[in-house]
């Protein structure tokens, strides 16, 4: 796949081209799809936040200026859709600012290898809470006075809140771990 | 604390930043659809103006056109005085005389034809009604006597009702009190038409044998399904056999539930009924 999409198909999408349009969905689909299901708790959220996304980024599409990564302005538009789509279920609201952070050792996970279907499994059995600010911070690289921006939380929050949102992780992995060796 | 990445967060960055799942083929087709059509291009809008002026000139003159001849009208009307504008008046007025001409033409007919007429009658009323044909074996069977004045009113009626722009002095003439009957009737015959539909309002599951079951006794059923609701709108019961009553307790507990009106639906569909019917209400419990 080519570094990023010709500029050709990018200036008809301005203009609103059908063609342009749909080459341009075939193009980012699947990595937008990746981030609307990491930031959602059901596949249909997931589909219906791809949907909006897209229609949002087709309209918008004219007020990006090359400045950035086009890439990285799509993530920005898929992330904020997906958080404004769990926003109004008040989802979000679970966090909570607790100021002692039990850090975990990090030990843990230097030896593990799990691959990103166990990783994905994991996730989606945390609270939404923990799984959106995991994401955020470690796979989208965000500060927390980002995070704590665009969740509406205080930075302490966001802190602690990635502490505990680890230590699901953590448990939640150990605890497949041993149900997977209770299986075999 | 965060100038050493912590291990799960690289590990998760590496795993998931590039995560490509497999999009479903279905979505596109639904953004598309909800995308806006693309406008033409320069060219052609400029052509769109002009056709647009045109319409607009075309409206402006049909507008003077009707406007004109009317207040042409107008003034010759006003000119010529009074006498004009009676006849005018005097036109929808003239209407009317003829409407409750007519009416009075019809309505006296009617009654030598309602015996002959009388069998064929309810059959005109299952039409109107899919929950009647149970009724109307009862219905031909019962004596002439009883029926005919309500079929009489029922007669009438169509014939006033179709009449929509019916005069007062019609109203006033004849037709209050039969209007007034028919309402009557048509509970008469609703009533009757449920008969075999017996929902009772109100049951006491107090184990006394007085009234502890919700009862809905229908017989020859093709079909029949009774879902009774809880008010937060969980389903407390549900049956498919008439005889299986509800006793006010969770079906599935067995747990009694509180006092109070919960809501059934009911659906139903008697071997004569081309579709099922249905019917929902409140049933009070009271131990």
């Amino acid at each position: 796949m080519s570094k990023s999409i010709d500029e050709k198909i990018l200036k008809a999408c301005i203009n609103k081209d059908p063609k342009a349009q749909e080459a341009f969905y075939q193009y980012f689909s699947s990595a937008m799809y990746g981030i609307c299901l990491r930031y959602c708790s059901q596949v249909e959220d997931a589909q219906d936040v791809l949907q909006e996304g897209f229609l949002k980024v087709f309209e918008k599409l004219g007020q990006f200026e090359a400045k950035g990564k086009l890439e990285g302005w799509l993530r920005q538009v898929f992330i904020r859709t997906a958080l404004e789509h769990y926003r109004s279920n008040k989802l979000h609201m679970n966090l909570t600012g607790i100021e002692t952070i039990e850090e975990i050792g990090n030990e843990d996970f230097s030896m593990a290898t799990i691959g990103q279907k166990e990783i994905l499994q994991i996730m989606n059995k945390m609270a939404l809470g923990y799984k959106t600010i995991l994401n955020l911070y470690a796979v989208e690289g965000y500060s927390h006075a980002e995070i704590a921006e665009l969740l509406g939380i205080s930075e302490g929050t966001s802190k602690s809140q990635l502490a505990r949102a680890r230590q699901q992780f953590k448990s939640i992995w150990q605890s497949m771990q041993t149900y997977n060796h209770g299986n075999n | 604390m965060e100038t050493t990445k912590h291990p799960l967060d690289s590990l998760l960055k590496e795993q998931l930043e590039n995560f490509k799942p497999e999009v479903p083929v279905n979505l596109y087709p639904i953004i598309k659809s909800k995308l806006s059509v693309p406008q033409p291009a320069g060219v052609v809008s400029k052509g769109a103006f002009v056709v647009k002026n045109l319409g607009f000139g075309i409206k402006a003159i049909i507008l003077v056109s009707l406007t004109v001849p009317a207040l042409a009208v107008y003034y010759m009307l006003q000119n010529k005085q009074e006498a004009p504008i009676q006849a005018i008046v005097s036109t929808p007025s003239n209407m009317g005389v003829v409407e409750t001409e007519k009416l009075p033409e019809s309505t006296p007919s009617l009654p030598p034809k309602k015996l002959i007429s009388s069998v064929e009658k309810p059959k005109s009323i299952t039409k109107c009604r899919p929950t009647e044909p149970v009724q109307t074996p009862q219905f031909q069977t019962e004596s002439g006597n009883n029926i005919e004045p309500i079929l009489e009113q029922k007669i009438v009626q169509p014939v006033f009702k179709n009449q929509e722009t019916a005069d007062k002095e019609f109203a006033v003439a004849e037709p209050v009190e039969t209007k007034n009957n028919w309402n009557g009737t048509e509970q008469i015959t609703e009533n009757r038409s449920i008969e075999p539909l017996v929902i009772p309002n109100a049951f006491s599951p107090n184990s006394d044998g007085i009234n502890d079951e919700f009862e809905i006794n229908l017989a020859n059923t093709l079909f029949f399904r009774l879902r009774v609701y809880h008010p937060n709108g969980t389903l407390l019961f549900e049956t498919d056999k008439p005889s299986n009553h509800w006793k006010g307790t969770q079906q599935e507990s067995g747990m009694p539930v509180e006092n109070g009106s919960y809501r059934y639906i009911l659906e139903y569909q008697f071997k004569e009924q081309p579709k099922p019917s249905m019917a929902a209400g409140y049933i009070y419990l009271n131990r």
